[in-house]
C-alpha cells in the first residue's frame, strides 16, 4: 500500500469487522513525530493471537489463516524507525498506536485522508466515528454522533447528507493529503 | 463561498424527510464493495469513491452502499457485488473507478448486467 491513509482504512476495516460500535481515529503531527491512534470498542483480540499479531500468518479469521493488514503496517513503521503498539482486551476493544518520525525517506505520503474517512462513514452508517486530526496546521474534530443528532431520524448515508459530509471534510481537511 | 456548518444539515434534513415521506415504501438496490487488505491495496477505496460520486451526482436515493471484507478472490480485486431489488447478486471483478461508473449506469440504473466484467452470479 502506497499511502498511510490506506493503512488507516485497512486498520479501521478490522475494527468494523470486530463489530465495533464506536471507532476513534486520532492523528497528530509535530515537528518530530507522527502519532496515529485507532481505538474501538469491538470484540477485541484473544491473548494468544495478540502475542503474535504482527506476523502475516496470524489472524482472528477462521478461514484463510493469513492476516496481512497489521503486518504490512508494521513493516512500514519499522522501516521508518517507528514503533507500533497494539493493546486489546477481549470483549472491550482494541487500541493501536503508531509512532513515526515526521520525516524519513521511507515514510509513505498521507494520501487521500478525506476519501478514507468519507469511505468509512458512507459504508458503515451504524457505527459512530470520532475523528481528531492535528496535521499540517489543521486542527479538526468530527463525530458522526453529532451529525446523527442534527439529522435526527434521517439516515446518515442519505445521498444529500453524505454530500454535506464529503464537502465538510474537504473544507476542513483539504490540503493535508500530500 | 460560505463555510458549511451543522446548521446547513437542518435544511437538508427537512427537505429529505419530506421526500422520504412522499415516496412509497420500497426496498433498495444494494452495492457491496469488498474492502479487505487485498481490496484496499488493489484500489477499492477509489472504486468506492467513484460509486459514491455517481450516486451523489445522480441523486440515487434507492441505492445503498456497504462494505465487506475479503472473500478469498484476492486476485480479482477490486471486487464489488451488485444486487438489484428482486434480481440476482452479481459479483464484478477488477472494478476500476471507470468500470464502477459504467456498472452504475448500465446495471444499477438500466438493469443490464455488464457481462464482460462479471466474476460470478448467484
Amino acid at each position: 500500500m502506497k499511502e498511510l491513509s490506506l493503512h488507516i482504512l485497512d486498520l479501521i476495516q478490522n475494527s468494523i469487522e470486530a463489530n465495533a460500535k464506536n471507532i476513534f481515529l486520532e492523528i497528530k503531527e509535530n515537528d518530530n513525530e507522527i502519532m496515529i491512534r485507532i481505538k474501538d470498542d469491538g470484540k477485541g483480540i484473544p491473548k494468544e493471537i495478540l502475542e503474535d499479531i504482527k506476523s502475516p500468518f496470524t489472524t482472528t479469521r477462521k478461514t484463510r489463516r493469513i492476516g496481512l493488514g497489521i503486518s504490512l503496517f508494521n513493516e512500514v513503521i519499522t522501516n521508518c524507525g517507528g514503533e507500533l503498539q497494539i493493546m486489546s482486551e477481549p470483549g472491550k476493544g482494541t487500541e493501536i498506536i503508531a509512532l513515526l518520525p515526521s520525516f524519513h525517506w521511507d515514510l509513505p505520503p498521507w494520501g487521500d485522508i478525506v476519501g478514507t474517512i468519507y469511505s468509512i462513514i458512507a459504508t458503515s452508517p451504524h457505527i459512530d466515528f470520532h475523528i481528531k486530526i492535528f496535521l499540517r496546521g489543521k486542527n479538526f474534530e468530527f463525530s458522526t454522533k453529532d451529525i446523527k443528532k442534527e439529522i435526527n431520524g434521517l439516515p446518515i448515508n442519505h445521498p444529500e447528507v453524505l454530500s454535506f459530509i464529503h464537502n465538510y471534510l474537504k473544507e476542513n481537511l483539504g490540503g493535508v493529503d500530500s | 463561498m460560505k463555510k458549511l456548518t451543522l446548521e446547513d444539515l437542518k435544511k437538508i434534513k427537512e427537505k429529505a424527510q419530506a421526500e422520504i415521506q412522499a415516496r412509497s415504501p420500497e426496498g433498495k438496490d444494494k452495492i457491496v464493495v469488498h474492502m479487505g487488505t487485498c481490496g484496499i491495496a488493489a484500489g477499492a477505496r477509489e472504486t468506492l469513491l467513484a460509486i459514491l460520486d455517481e450516486i451523489e451526482k445522480r441523486n440515487l436515493q434507492n441505492v445503498v452502499v456497504t462494505q465487506a471484507g475479503c472473500i478469498g478472490f484476492c486476485e480479482y480485486e477490486p471486487l464489488i457485488s451488485v444486487q438489484k431489488l428482486g434480481g440476482p447478486k452479481v459479483l464484478y471483478k477488477y472494478v476500476t473507478p471507470e468500470k464502477a461508473r459504467k456498472i452504475i449506469a448500465q446495471h444499477v440504473i438500466n438493469g443490464q448486467i455488464v457481462m464482460e466484467d462479471v466474476l460470478s452470479t448467484e
